[in-house]
């Protein structure tokens, strides 16, 4: 499950920006989780409860938003879902979900066929707010 | 918006004893190879890993015959363990198609493997990096703060050209080389050009490396690589980086 390591790297930094913000408790992290990259919300959520233990965030709230997906392509502008997109095969979904870019090796513009696509929204996992208490 | 992965990704490298970016500027020098037999050569004196960030044109799995299976998972990706080096590789999960990104998802790409590839022991880690200066050099630069570079040229002054820009800018920035490789020489004592590019910017000329007609026919598998004249070369050179 290396949705742990995700889990230590979002304590770690939110730890790491509450302190550069001089809060002397974290409160509340809202945590965005993208469509593409497919993370066990539990596990994530399992790994932060453990690692939070003995930190500035021991008394914190991890909110999680779910993020759908948007491809945009640049070559025709055609927007399109990761439903639309159709991956149904296990070891595809599985690459995408350690590293979400890989999808463009699995997936083109459904509208010309262009390979050269952007995630607007929904790509993986990042922080969106942390609020806490001051010193 | 918190990136999550960049702080954990800085303290990765951080933690890494020795980083040795196998740089040049130029393609189709030998850095893939070169990389590779180092990253062999040095697991006899510490535990080194090999991280293959050329992701458009990937081929360290190749030499390595890596396993077709993803990683190991376990709080992480632990990576693959191959002639007693740690390897990683984007083309885990590309499976051997084409990775056609630009430099924004590049840089996504390579902020994901490092937050979770687990490097853990590792003591000298070895990097083969793309040509060129865009986004793979700079991500580098930017994350890796304690590296030591390796750069490889040819004798070509198409090579050494763009050799001599990598080594203004990385002394520009004040960065540490272990020295310079030249790579695919047709003569014994390859060109002098490159001694005084070497000299000229205050890096060792770390040696000459023959082209060797057959190294190809003993590509794509590390066992068969470890007996080439190229990987014997490699090794008496790594005995002369610093670590």
């Amino acid at each position: 499950m290396h949705e742990w390591s995700l889990a230590e790297a979002v304590l770690k930094s939110s730890v790491k920006e509450a302190k550069k913000r001089n809060l002397r408790k974290l409160l509340e992290v809202k945590i965005v989780l993208g469509e593409l990259q497919g993370i066990e919300e539990e596990i994530v959520k399992f790994g932060l409860d453990s690692l939070k233990k003995g930190t500035i965030a021991e008394e914190a709230d991890f909110i999680f938003i779910n993020e759908k997906v948007t491809f945009k392509c640049r070559n025709c502008q055609n927007r399109w879902t990761l439903k639309e997109a159709n991956i149904n095969e296990h070891t595809i979904k599985e690459s995408i979900h350690f590293v979400p870019e890989v999808v463009h090796s699995f997936i083109r513009c459904p509208r010309c066929g262009s390979p050269d696509f952007e995630v607007v929204r929904g790509r993986g996992i990042y922080i969106k707010e942390i609020t806490g208490e001051d010193l | 918006m918190i990136d999550p992965r960049e702080v954990v990704s800085r303290e990765k490298f951080a933690a890494i004893k020795y980083i040795i970016p196998v740089v040049s500027g130029k393609g189709g020098v030998g850095k893939s190879v070169v990389s590779t037999a180092l990253s062999l050569a040095l697991a006899d004196r510490c535990k080194t890993g090999l991280l293959d960030l050329d992701f458009w044109g990937a081929s360290a799995h190749i030499l390595l015959n890596a396993s077709n299976e993803f990683p190991e998972e376990e709080k992480g990706i632990l990576p693959e363990e191959i002639g007693g080096v740690k390897f990683m590789s984007v083309a885990y999960y590309t499976q051997d198609n084409p990775l056609p990104i630009r430099g924004r998802e590049y840089s996504d790409a390579f902020l994901e493997l490092m937050a979770v590839t687990r490097w853990d022991d590792t003591e000298c880690l070895v990097i083969d990096m793309p040509p060129g200066m865009a986004d793979p050099f700079l991500d580098l630069l930017q994350y890796v703060k304690n590296g030591n570079f390796l750069i490889i040229t040819t004798s070509s002054i198409l090579s050494s050209n763009i050799v001599s820009k990598t080594l203004k800018i990385l002394k520009e920035l004040d960065l540490k080389i272990f020295g310079l490789i030249e790579n695919m020489c047709l003569t014994e004592d390859g060109n002098s050009r490159i001694r005084e590019l070497a000299n000229s910017f205050n890096v060792k000329h770390l040696g000459n490396i023959p082209y060797y007609q057959d190294l190809d026919i003993n590509l794509g598998s590390w066992q068969d690589f470890l007996s080439t004249d190229f990987f014997q070369k490699i090794k008496e050179i790594s005995t002369r980086l610093e670590l």
